[in-house]
């Protein structure tokens, strides 16, 4: 749970965690889809840094994956909010790296 | 894709930190990534190539897992003739491949028993869905196929409602 005094007094919000538990540093990702993440965005631009609170972890993230053989991750979307589209950005990605195949896939049954 | 991520981070970039121990059962690694439009594969495919590249990297120590990345992009429409050349090399590109793009929805179930028999069958293998719920229930149903076909998987959500 994510608050921040500056953004909102009342206000505090989920996000997933980006970073590693062996990471120094604390990595969200948040994209400018609503009013609230819009303010963040404002804010950061207006001072450059935020004072934050944070709570948590909640949710099943003490995973331990070490004990598998396989690991079978599924993500849906960026995280929490969709992004706006940049077209244009993909082709260049395409033109510049090296992609394996392009295929389609069935429609989920 | 953001908790996904930290489990890539965890898993490739531990061994980097002294006195940290790197994966030692895992064989392989699978990430099938559903977005809605190529472009928002730019956000994370720089982290993405750098994970990959450590994933390459040869240690006779201990290798670290293959990374295999599967983005499906289901919102954007493949031309007919892309839809074709893709049925072709479909079936031959399976899970091989360490970087699959692809147009549609991803077909769980096969990319699943396709992980299944890399990592050797009979091998546990552990499921983890992070996103919208239909793609969480999704996967649950063919967590439930594979078991039912005795794969032993364990599986572990994180739903999003958006």
């Amino acid at each position: 749970m994510l608050y921040l005094p500056e953004v909102s007094v009342l206000e505090a919000h989920p996000f997933l965690v980006a970073s590693s538990p062996l990471d120094d540093t604390y990595e969200l990702f948040i994209s400018e889809c609503g009013d609230y993440t819009r303010r963040i965005v404002d804010a950061v631009g207006a001072s450059g840094s935020l004072r934050a609170y944070v709570e948590g972890p909640y949710g099943g993230v003490a995973i331990r994956y070490r004990n598998y053989r396989g690991l079978f991750l599924v993500a849906g979307g960026v995280g929490a909010c969709r992004v706006r589209a940049r077209p244009g950005q993909m082709d260049r990605y395409v033109t510049d790296r090296t992609v394996s195949h392009f295929l389609s896939a069935p429609r989920l049954a | 894709m953001a908790a996904v991520l930290g489990i890539l981070r965890d898993v490739y970039r531990d061994g980097e930190r002294p006195g940290n121990n790197r994966p030692d059962m895992l064989a392989g690694v699978f990430v099938v990534w559903a977005i809605r439009t190529l472009s928002e594969y730019a956000l994370f495919s720089q982290e993405l190539d750098e994970l990959r590249a450590v994933a390459r990297i040869p240690d006779d120590v201990q290798p670290r897992p293959p990374l295999h990345l599967a983005v499906f992009a289901t919102h954007e429409l493949a031309s007919k003739m892309e839809a074709d050349e893709a049925a072709a090399v479909a079936a031959e590109a399976g899970s091989r491949c360490e970087l699959v793009v692809a147009y549609g929805q991803p077909d769980l179930h096969g990319l699943l028993f396709a992980a299944s028999r890399m990592v050797g069958a009979g091998a546990p293998q552990l499921v983890y869905a992070c996103g919208p719920r239909r793609l969480v229930g999704a996967t649950w149903d063919v967590v439930s196929a594979g078991r039912s076909a005795g794969i032993p998987l364990d599986f572990f959500d994180q739903s999003l409602a958006i």
